[in-house]
C-alpha cells in the first residue's frame, strides 16, 4: 500500500514539475473539446461515466496547471443516443462553440450519422477523437481519416468472442442486436467471424434502439431460443442487454450470453444484481463481456492505480443542465476507465504540440504516437495508415457480484 | 298526418337518388385516389431506392454493414417507408430495418430474386410487388444486380387512411346538399297540401250532412275552381235529402206498433225455454263428472297393463286371444300386441313346444277355473326357446257364465338356467365335468334299489387312482397335473358305456358305476381296457407323460344294502392292487374282506396298546470289530399282544404309519429310551454312556416324520428335558424313507444335525438312492442292509456291493455298520472288507434292559459266537 502511494506521489510530482517547466513562454488558455453523448434516456450511464472518466484526468492535469498553461475543458451536449440531435450538437459545437476537437462521442448510430460533417468541416480541421464505439465506418474510408480511435474495433471484439466460443465447442451462435448501425456492425462482425470458421449464424433477433431495462424482450428470446443456440452474442445497449439476459433466464435459455464493450458491463451488473436481489433468481451466471480496456481491479497496472487515485478524488459530474434524470455515479467502471485513458492520450497529444496547439497538427501528432505507454500491458501505437491506437480485447465474467477477468475458457466448453 | 304522405314519397325518392349518388362517387373517387396515391408511393419508393443504389455504391462494394445501416435508418423517417433491406447479389442480407427479424416472405422473395438473376443477367429492372398485407415492396438492383439490391417497403396503410378521410369529406358534402333539398321539398309540398286539406275537411262535413259549412278558398288556380263546384253541389243534395226524410218518418211509426206486439210474445216463449235449458245444463254437468271419474280409473289400470313387466292377456273360451299387453308381445318376440294377437290367433305358427302340455293346461283351466305357476317351454317367433311361468283364471259374468280367461305370463328362462347351473355345479366336479361323489353315491343308491326290485339286474363298481400322480403333479406342475386328470377322465368316459356313471372323487381318485352288465366278466373287460388305455402315454402340452392306474373292482354287489360299504370295499381292492405292484386291477373277495376286518381289529388293539403303554423297547448291541467292545445299542420296539403273543415291528409299524399312530410310538420309545439312558449314566458314572466317547442309543425314525413339522421341536424338547448330550442319540432313517422326498428330508436332517444328534442311514443299498446322496445328506453312519449280509456267502454280487458300500462309506468318513451278522464266515468277510462295526445274532439278539446292564457290568464286550439272548 505504502509502496503504491509512494509511486503515485512520485508520478504526481513529476507531472507537477513538468507543468512548471512548461509555464514560461506559454500563453495560458483553456482548450475546449466538444462532446455529444447520451446524458438522458436508457443509455445515459455511458455518457455520464465517459465524461467523468476523462474529466478525472483533466482535473488531475488542470490541478497541476495544465500543459504549458493550457488547461482542458469539455463542452458537452446531450443527444440522448439519437442521430438527429447528434448532428445538431456537432454543428453547434463547431460553429458556435468553436471547439478544438470533437471528443468522447458515444454511440455508433450517432457518430456514423455525423461523419459527413467532418468532411464538410475539412477546411476547418475538425477531427473526432476517441469515440466510444468500435464501428467500422469510423475506421474505414471515406470518413476514417477524420477520426482517431483509441479502443479496438467491434470486429475485433466479435471475432475474439466467436473464435473463443467456437474454440470451446459452442458452434451454434445467435445474435441479439440493436436495429441500427451499431447493432448491424456487431451483427456483421459476428457473421464475418463465423464465416471465417466456416459457420453460419443460427439465429438473430433485433430490438429497437431506445428500449429500456423495463421493456419486455421475451419475443426476441423466443426467436433465439427456437434456433437452439450454444451461445448468444448481444450487440446492444446495457439496458436492453440486461433486459434480454433477465428474460432469457426467466424463459429458461441458459446458454452463455456474451456482450461487447459498448454494453457497459458495470451497468449490466448493477441492473441484474438489483433484479437478483428482488426475485432471488440467478441472473449473473454464464455472462461474458468483452472489454477494450483491462480490468480496473488489476491494480498491478500503474495506469489502473492512477485511474483509481483520480476517481477517489471524485471527478466532476456533467453540468447540471445535462443531468435532468437521476443517476447514481459508480466509483469505478470500465467506461470511466476508458474515458480516463482517452484523457491520457489527449493530454499527451496536446503536450506533443508544444507551446502552440493547433487543430491542423492533429494528424501529424497522432501519427507520431508510437509505442506510448499508458501504464498498461498494451502500449498505444498508431501504425501508419491506421487510425486506431489499441487492439487488445479483454474478457470478464461476473463472480460473486464483481467483474473479474476470465482466466479459463474451458469452463465454457459445451 | 295525411298531409305528409305526399312529402314522404318525395323524401323516399330523394333518399334513393342521393344514396346512389353518394355510393357511386365514393367508389369512383376512392378508386381514383388509390390508383393515384399508389403510383405516387411507387415512384417515391423508386426514387428512394435509386438514390440509395446509386449514391452509396462504395459502401455496398465495401460491404460496410454499419455504414449501410446508418443510411437506411434515415429512410425510415420518410413518410410511408416501412422497411428497407439491402442484400448482396446472392440475396444475403447486408442490412435491414426489421425488428426483431426479417419476415419469412421477404426473405423468400430475396432468395427467389437472386436465383432469377443468375438465370438471366440482363433482365433486371426495377420491379414492384404489392404484398398481401397492404405493403408495397419495391426492389431496385444495384448495378444491374451485380452488387446487390435495395428493397424498400411502403406501408399502404397511410394511403388507406387518406382515402378514408377524402371519402368521408365527400360524404359530408353530399349529406349537406341532401338536407337542403329536403327543406325545400317540404316547403313546396306544404303549399299545395294546405288548400287540399281544407277541401277534404269540407267534403267530410257534407258527408255527415252538415250542409251549412263554409268553404273559403279563393285561389285562382285548379283548386279554386274545384271549391266553387263543390259548394253548388252541396246545396242541391240538401234539398233532396229533406223530402226523403219526411216520408220515412211516417212509415216508421206504423212499423213500431207491430214490433211491440211481437216482442211481448217472444218474451213469454223465451222464459219458458230458459227454464228447460237450466235443467239440461245441470244434467250435463253431472254426467261429465261421472265420465271423468271413469276415465281416470280406466287410465290408471291401463297404465299398469301397458307397463307391466309380465305379459298380461285375456283369451276366449276357445283359446282366441282377446287382448294382450306389450310385455306379452315382447315375450313372444313381437313388436306390438296387435302383431302378437294376429299371429297367435291366425294359428300359422306353433308357439307351444308340447301341445299335450297345452291341452292339459286348458283342461285344468276349464275344470278348476284357475291355473297357477304353470311352467313350460315356448318357442318365440324368432325361434328361440324360452321357459315361462303362466298364471290364469276364469272370468265370469253376474249370472255365472264364462266370459273369458285372463292371466299373466313371465319369462323365467334366466332363473331356470341359473337353477340348472347351480344344480350341475352341486353334483359335478368343476375340473373334469364328471359327476362328483354326491351324484355317484346317488346313482349307486338307485342302482342298489333297482337290483333289489329287478331280478337278474347286475352292476359293478370300479374304483381307481393314478399311480405316481403326486410325483407328476409335483415335478411337472399343477397345470400338467390338471391336464392329466382331464385326460384320464376322457379315457374313463371313453371306456365306459353311456349307461355307466364315471365320477371323480377328488385328487386322482375316480369311480365308475357299471350298470346293466350281463355278467361279471363284462366289468373285468372294461377294467382291462381302462388299464390298457391308461398305460399309453399322454401328450400334455408338449410333454409326454406316462402313468398307469390301479383298479379295485366290486363285482358281487347283491349282498350290499348301502352304498358306503360297497365303495369302501372297492377302495380296499384298489389299495391291494397298488400293494401288489400297481398298474393292475384287483377284484374284491372274501379274503380281502377278512384281512380288512383283521387289520381294523389290529388297529384297535394297537391304539389300546399305546394307550396302556404295552409297547416296550429292547436293545441290540452294536459291536466294534477292533476289540469286540459294545459301541452302542439299537433300540427296537416290541408289542406283547394279549392274544396273539409277541408282535414284531414289521407286523404293526406299516399299520401305525398308515394310521398316524407312528408318531405316538416313536416319541414314546424316544422318551422311554432317554429315561433309561439317564438311569444308566447315573449308575455308571464316567463309563459307557457317560464316557468321554459315549456309547450311543440308535433309534429308528419313521419316514413319516418328514411330513410332520413337530419332529425337530420334539427331539429338541426331549434332549433339553433329559439334559443329555445330543451325541448319545443316533437317529436311524431308512434309505427308502429319505428317497421319498429327498429335498425335505435333507432340510430336516440338516436341522437335526445342528442339534448335535447323530444320523444313520438304515437299510442302505435297498432304496435305489443315487450314491451322491451319501455325500449330500449330513449322515454319520451307514448301515448295510441285512439282506446283503445274509447272501454274502453264496452271492458274489452281494460281496461286491458290500465292499463298495464299505469303501465308499469309509472314504466319505462315515462309520459303516453291517446288520444281521449271524455266522463267522460273514464276520470274517466283513472284517476283511474293512467293516468296523457289526450287529447281529452272532453277538446278540435284541435284549432287555437287565441284560444290557449285565453286559456293561461284565466289561462291555461281546465275543463272536456268544449269541446273547
Amino acid at each position: 500500500m505504502l509502496h503504491y502511494r509512494k509511486r503515485l506521489w512520485i508520478t504526481m510530482t513529476v507531472l507537477w514539475m513538468l507543468s512548471l517547466c512548461s509555464l514560461p513562454g506559454a500563453s495560458a488558455k483553456e482548450l475546449t473539446f466538444g462532446m455529444s453523448a447520451a446524458f438522458s434516456g436508457p443509455t445515459r450511464g455511458l455518457g455520464v461515466e465517459y465524461y467523468r472518466g476523462i474529466m478525472a484526468y483533466f482535473a488531475m492535469v488542470n490541478a497541476q496547471g495544465g500543459v504549458k498553461g493550457n488547461t482542458f475543458a469539455i463542452k458537452a451536449y446531450d443527444d440522448g443516443y439519437n442521430p438527429g440531435p447528434c448532428v445538431e450538437n456537432t454543428i453547434r459545437l463547431v460553429e458556435q462553440d468553436d471547439v478544438f476537437a470533437l471528443l468522447n462521442y458515444v454511440g455508433t448510430p450517432t457518430t456514423t450519422r455525423m461523419l459527413p460533417l467532418l468532411k464538410k468541416f475539412e477546411d476547418r480541421h475538425i477531427y473526432l477523437l476517441f469515440p466510444f464505439t468500435g464501428a467500422e465506418p469510423l475506421r474505414n474510408q471515406p470518413y476514417g481519416r477524420f477520426v482517431y480511435n483509441l479502443r479496438t474495433s467491434y470486429f475485433d471484439e466479435t471475432r475474439g468472442l466467436v473464435d473463443h466460443l467456437v474454440g470451446v465447442g459452442r458452434k451454434r451462435v445467435a445474435v441479439f442486436y440493436q436495429a441500427d448501425a451499431y447493432g448491424r456492425n456487431g451483427w456483421d462482425g459476428v457473421r464475418r467471424a463465423l464465416a471465417e470458421n466456416g459457420l453460419e449464424m443460427v439465429g438473430e433477433a433485433a430490438y429497437k434502439r431506445g428500449s429500456s431495462w423495463t421493456d419486455d424482450y421475451s419475443e426476441a428470446v423466443g426467436i433465439i431460443q427456437a434456433a437452439k443456440p450454444d451461445a448468444v452474442i448481444m450487440i446492444g445497449s446495457y439496458a436492453a442487454s440486461a433486459g434480454f439476459v433477465r428474460d432469457a433466464r426467466n424463459l429458461g435459455l441458459d446458454v452463455p450470453l456474451a456482450s461487447i464493450s459498448f454494453s457497459d458491463a458495470d451497468n449490466i451488473l448493477r441492473l441484474l444484481s438489483a433484479e437478483q436481489a428482488r426475485t432471488g433468481n440467478d441472473y449473473t451466471c454464464c455472462l461474458l463481456f468483452s472489454q477494450v480496456v483491462p480490468s480496473y481491479e488489476d491494480v498491478t497496472l500503474s495506469g489502473v492505480r492512477l485511474y483509481r487515485q483520480a476517481m477517489e478524488a471524485g471527478p466532476p459530474m456533467p453540468p447540471a443542465e445535462l443531468m435532468n434524470e437521476t443517476y447514481e455515479p459508480r466509483k469505478y467502471g470500465v467506461v470511466s476507465f476508458e474515458g480516463f485513458l482517452n484523457g491520457m492520450v489527449l493530454v499527451e497529444m496536446v503536450r506533443r504540440m508544444g507551446d502552440n496547439p493547433e487543430r491542423n497538427r492533429i494528424p501529424e501528432i497522432m501519427s507520431s504516437m508510437r509505442d506510448f505507454s499508458l501504464g498498461l500491458d498494451e502500449r498505444v501505437d498508431f501504425l501508419p495508415g491506421s487510425n486506431q491506437g489499441m487492439h487488445s480485447v479483454y474478457y470478464t465474467i461476473i463472480l460473486n457480484d464483481r467483474l473479474v477477468p476470465l482466466r479459463d475458457w474451458q469452463r465454457w466448453r459445451k | 298526418m295525411r298531409r305528409l304522405t305526399l312529402f314522404n314519397k318525395t323524401l323516399f325518392f330523394m333518399v334513393v337518388v342521393f344514396g346512389v349518388i353518394a355510393i357511386s362517387t365514393s367508389f369512383i373517387s376512392s378508386w381514383q385516389l388509390n390508383t393515384y396515391l399508389t403510383d405516387e408511393y411507387i415512384s417515391k419508393a423508386h426514387a428512394l431506392a435509386r438514390t440509395m443504389a446509386e449514391s452509396d455504391l462504395e459502401l455496398m462494394l465495401n460491404r460496410d454493414a454499419a455504414a449501410i445501416q446508418s443510411r437506411i435508418d434515415q429512410y425510415l423517417a420518410i413518410e410511408g417507408v416501412s422497411h428497407v433491406v439491402v442484400a448482396d447479389s446472392k440475396g444475403d442480407i447486408l442490412a435491414h430495418t426489421f425488428v426483431p427479424v426479417v419476415p419469412e416472405n421477404i426473405r423468400a422473395m430475396l432468395h427467389d430474386m437472386a436465383a432469377g438473376r443468375s438465370l438471366d443477367p440482363g433482365s433486371m429492372t426495377p420491379s414492384d410487388v404489392v404484398s398481401k398485407n397492404g405493403e408495397l415492396h419495391v426492389t431496385y438492383p444495384i448495378l444491374d444486380g451485380m452488387i446487390g439490391y435495395v428493397h424498400i417497403g411502403m406501408d399502404l396503410g397511410a394511403v388507406k387512411t387518406f382515402i378514408r378521410s377524402a371519402v368521408l369529406r365527400q360524404q359530408g358534402m353530399t349529406a349537406l346538399v341532401f338536407f337542403g333539398c329536403v327543406i325545400l321539398a317540404w316547403a313546396f309540398v306544404s303549399n299545395i297540401s294546405r288548400p287540399l286539406g281544407r277541401l277534404q275537411e269540407y267534403a267530410r262535413r257534407v258527408a255527415v250532412r252538415d250542409y251549412g259549412a263554409v268553404l273559403n278558398i279563393d285561389s285562382k288556380d285548379e283548386i279554386g275552381e274545384l271549391a266553387g263546384t263543390m259548394t253548388a253541389m252541396t246545396s242541391e243534395i240538401n234539398d233532396l235529402v229533406e223530402g226523403l226524410e219526411d216520408r220515412v218518418h211516417k212509415a216508421t211509426a206504423q212499423l213500431l206498433q207491430g214490433k211491440d206486439d211481437l216482442e211481448r210474445k217472444v218474451e213469454e216463449r223465451t222464459s219458458e225455454l230458459s227454464r228447460t235449458n237450466i235443467q239440461l245444463k245441470i244434467e250435463i254437468a253431472e254426467r261429465k263428472v261421472v265420465g271423468e271419474a271413469l276415465k281416470k280409473t280406466e287410465q290408471k289400470y291401463r297404465s299398469i297393463f301397458e307397463n307391466a313387466v309380465e305379459g298380461i292377456f285375456q283369451f276366449s273360451q276357445d283359446g282366441y286371444y282377446i287382448s294382450a299387453n306389450p310385455a306379452m308381445a315382447r315375450i313372444f318376440g313381437f313388436n306390438s300386441p296387435a302383431e302378437f294377437m294376429s299371429s297367435v290367433n291366425g294359428g300359422d305358427q306353433k308357439f307351444h313346444m308340447d301341445e299335450e302340455v297345452r291341452a292339459t293346461y286348458m283342461a285344468t283351466l276349464r275344470e278348476s277355473g284357475e291355473v297357477k305357476q304353470h311352467v313350460y317351454q315356448l318357442r318365440r317367433v324368432d325361434g328361440r326357446v324360452i321357459w315361462v311361468a303362466e298364471n290364469a283364471r276364469v272370468v265370469k259374468d253376474a249370472r255365472g257364465d264364462v266370459l273369458y280367461y285372463e292371466g299373466s305370463l313371465e319369462d323365467i328362462t334366466m332363473r331356470k338356467d341359473a337353477e340348472d347351473q347351480l344344480l350341475h355345479q352341486a353334483f359335478h366336479d368343476p375340473l373334469t365335468g364328471l359327476p362328483n361323489r354326491v351324484l355317484f353315491m346317488d346313482h349307486l343308491r338307485m342302482a342298489l334299489e333297482r337290483s333289489k326290485r329287478r331280478e337278474g339286474y347286475l352292476f359293478a363298481v370300479l374304483y381307481l387312482d393314478l399311480d405316481r400322480f403326486k410325483i407328476i403333479n409335483d415335478s411337472l406342475g399343477h397345470d400338467i397335473g390338471d391336464s392329466l386328470l382331464k385326460a384320464a377322465a376322457g379315457v374313463l368316459e371313453n371306456c365306459a358305456r353311456t349307461v355307466d356313471t364315471v365320477a371323480r372323487f377328488g385328487g386322482d381318485e375316480f369311480a365308475v358305476l357299471l350298470e346293466e352288465i350281463t355278467a361279471p366278466r363284462d366289468a373285468i373287460k372294461i377294467a382291462k381296457r381302462i388299464l390298457e388305455e391308461m398305460s399309453n402315454p399322454f401328450n400334455l402340452e408338449g410333454n409326454e407323460v406316462f402313468t398307469s392306474a390301479s383298479l379295485g373292482l366290486v363285482l358281487h354287489t347283491d349282498k350290499y344294502t348301502r352304498p358306503e360299504p360297497l365303495l369302501r370295499d372297492a377302495d380296499t381292492a384298489m389299495y391291494r392292487a397298488k400293494e401288489m405292484g400297481k398298474a393292475r386291477f384287483k377284484v374284491f373277495n372274501q379274503r380281502m374282506h377278512d384281512q380288512a376286518i383283521q387289520l381294523m381289529e389290529l388297529e384297535t388293539d394297537l391304539r389300546r396298546a399305546i394307550e396302556h403303554v404295552e409297547l416296550h423297547a429292547v436293545y441290540q448291541p452294536i459291536v466294534a470289530l477292533a476289540d469286540y467292545s459294545v459301541s452302542g445299542f439299537e433300540v427296537l420296539v416290541r408289542w406283547p399282544h394279549p392274544t396273539q403273543g409277541l408282535i414284531m415291528p414289521d407286523a404293526f409299524i406299516p399299520l401305525a404309519e398308515d394310521t398316524g399312530l407312528i408318531y405316538a410310538i416313536d416319541y414314546r420309545i424316544i422318551e422311554q429310551s432317554c429315561a433309561q439312558l439317564i438311569t444308566w449314566r447315573e449308575a455308571m458314572p464316567g463309563k459307557f454312556f457317560a464316557a468321554e466317547q459315549p456309547m450311543t442309543l440308535n433309534l429308528n425314525l419313521s419316514g413319516k416324520h418328514f411330513k410332520q413339522p413337530h419332529l425337530l421341536q420334539r427331539v429338541e424338547a426331549i434332549l433339553e428335558g433329559s439334559n443329555l448330550p445330543a451325541q448319545v442319540l443316533n437317529l436311524e432313517i431308512t434309505e427308502s424313507a429319505l428317497m421319498e422326498n429327498p429335498a425335505t428330508a435333507g432340510d430336516i436332517l440338516a436341522k437335526l444335525k445342528e442339534l448335535g444328534v447323530g444320523l444313520s442311514i438304515d437299510d442302505f443299498g435297498t432304496g435305489y438312492s443315487s450314491l451322491s446322496y451319501l455325500q449330500r445328506f449330513p449322515i454319520d453312519v451307514v448301515k448295510i442292509d441285512r439282506a446283503f449280509v445274509a447272501n454274502l456267502e453264496e452271492d458274489r454280487d452281494s460281496q461286491a456291493i458290500i465292499r463298495t458300500i464299505i469303501s465308499l462309506g469309509l472314504s466319505l468318513g462315515h462309520k459303516v455298520v453291517a446288520e444281521g451278522v449271524e455266522t463267522m464266515g460273514q464276520l470274517n468277510f466283513l472284517k476283511e472288507a474293512g467293516c468296523q462295526f457289526v450287529q447281529g445274532y452272532l453277538f446278540s439278539k435284541p435284549v432287555s434292559e437287565e441284560t444290557v446292564e449285565r453286559i456293561l457290568h461284565d466289561g462291555g464286550t461281546i465275543q463272536p459266537g456268544q449269541r446273547l439272548e
